[in-house]
């Protein structure tokens, strides 16, 4: 009896062991972070959205879009040649920064006070109007947010913790009148169905999906007035200064080499537009 | 990484609204799935091979496949076809289909269970097909089926977070919304936790109560 309760002992211990390994396992892999690790290892990994032309991930896993391919051509120059990327939503990039679960966040994240508070982010890479989509003739004639919050009638969709839903809620709109999406694909379904009657997203991003969706009975408006340009840097966690300044210095070559216009134009963006704005513009300090 | 009440205070009035939504989904979802589960009962119980065989054969299709799956297909898929449902009417609809299956299964038990020995005592007494149910066969087969069919009950409030895939904001999708423009995790999760507890530990206490109440007595 004894001999066998020591039997039970035993396993349970090498079974502690074998578990309190693995957790230190997995901590060292997340503590890996800064610039010399990803070297080493040779791949960094990034979060991206999945939301064309930011970001956009190909059948077979390799991640493109005007974002990563900025990305990936600044690390090349640090001397990592490899992104691999995890799919997040823009409300959980920030977070998964901070818990190091990704390396950066390379998916047009918008450069705002509120989220330099938590993270760090590189210059500004990619910048673009903000637009909405409609049913076709807009019935509710919604031009600015403003006039979805003058309209209480009226509902919109965005995704979780975009800045979309912060333009929204500042300018009037009532909580009650966003449902928040599951993906931005779906926003759109849920526009067609009359769920909601506005779609708001990225311009480039709303652009992108309705000419894949290719819905006759909807429409583009863009760009939205009153709200500013949304400009994106690659996110890092806020203590990986070092490695930020590193990508900032990359990006800055690659920048006036003329190489970075060539990387985003194709996708639609405005190199000059991107070129005329400083991080300090959004974040000073950041 | 610190607790802060700061953050409690701030996200518990959109966590209770998404908990009454999380209430009334499961108790509607669950009233649904003990109505439906019935009907499937009586139709895979039914003589004629071809209605048995059929319930049968559709209620195992809904029940070897995933009710996430199922919830987007009622929200995203049935509008294409002409049937609109809000978010609250797909989900509960998701819920208690899903779920009726397994009701079914309950209840068709139940009845089943009761002994061969009672249905011929009945027709000695010349009862009735009604007579036979109301007072002999439904009287032994109900009690047993109250505790199962309440751990259902159970079940499905620990499923309505999946609601939150098709936009619906009950407690689990209030916390994320929140957690997603604050970038705090730690407390709102903690709290949908919290209140999955503080409900299903009491109602699994009732069920079990049921199961001791309603133990057969003629077992064994």
């Amino acid at each position: 009896m004894i001999r066998l309760k020591l039997e039970n002992c035993s396993r349970a211990l090498a079974l502690t062991v074998i578990s309190a390994g693995l957790c230190m396992g997995a901590v060292s892999t997340v503590s890996a972070g800064t610039l010399e690790d990803l070297r080493e290892q040779g791949y960094a990994t990034v979060a991206v959205a999945n939301e064309p032309p930011y970001s956009d991930i190909k059948g077979d896993g390799y991640v493109t879009g005007a974002a990563p391919d900025v990305a990936r051509a600044v690390m090349a120059k640090l001397g990592v040649p490899e992104l691999r990327a995890k799919v997040v939503g823009y409300g959980a990039m920030i977070p998964a920064l901070m818990a190091r679960r990704v390396d950066m966040a390379t998916s047009g994240l918008y450069i705002k006070p509120k989220r330099c508070e938590s993270i760090i982010y590189s210059e500004p890479d990619l910048c673009g109007a903000e637009a909405f989509a409609v049913k076709k003739g807009n019935p509710f004639n919604i031009l600015t947010y403003e006039d979805i919050g003058n309209n209480k009638d009226v509902t919109m969709t965005t995704c979780a913790g975009c800045a979309e839903e912060a333009y929204a809620l500042e300018r009037g709109v009532s909580k009650d009148q966003i449902k928040i999406m599951t993906d931005p694909p779906s926003g759109i379904k849920m526009l067609q169905q009359g769920r909601v009657d506005v779609f708001a997203l990225s311009g480039l991003g709303t652009a992108d999906l309705l000419k894949n969706f290719n819905d006759p009975s909807l429409e583009l408006i863009m760009p939205v007035m009153g709200v500013p340009m949304g400009c994106a840097g690659a996110a890092f966690n806020s203590d990986d200064t070092e490695f930020r300044n590193a990508y900032d210095q990359a990006l800055a070559e690659l920048k006036s080499s003329g190489e970075f216009a060539k990387i985003v134009e194709p996708y639609g963006f405005s190199a000059a537009a991107t070129l005329a704005v400083k991080r300090d513009d959004f974040c000073p300090g950041n | 990484m610190e607790w802060s009440w700061q953050v409690v205070y701030e996200v518990l009035p959109s966590m209770l609204d998404g908990l009454i939504v999380t209430v009334q989904a499961s108790l509607v979802g669950a009233l649904l799935a003990y109505v439906i589960g019935l009907f499937l009962a009586l139709l895979k119980m039914s003589k004629t091979w071809i209605i048995a065989k059929t319930s049968y054969w559709v209620s195992e299709c809904i029940r070897r496949t995933p009710l996430l799956v199922q919830l987007y297909f009622l929200f995203y898929v049935l509008p294409d076809f002409g049937i609109f449902l809000s978010p609250f009417v797909a989900g509960v609809i998701g819920l208690g289909i899903h779920f009726s299956t397994y009701t079914s299964e309950v209840y068709r038990a139940g009845i089943e269970n009761v002994p061969k020995g009672q249905w011929e005592a009945s027709r000695a007494l010349n009862y009735n097909a009604y007579q036979t149910m109301r007072h002999v066969i439904l009287p032994q087969a109900i009690p047993p089926m109250i505790p199962p069919l309440a751990n259902y009950l159970i079940t499905m409030f620990k499923e309505t977070p999946l609601l939150s895939a098709i936009t619906v904001v009950e407690l689990f999708n209030a916390a994320n919304i929140f957690s997603n423009s604050h970038y705090k995790y730690l407390e709102p999760m903690t709290l949908v936790g919290l209140f999955f507890l503080i409900i299903s530990i009491p109602a699994a206490y009732a069920a079990m109560k049921l199961e001791q109440k309603y133990k057969p007595k003629n077992a064994g």
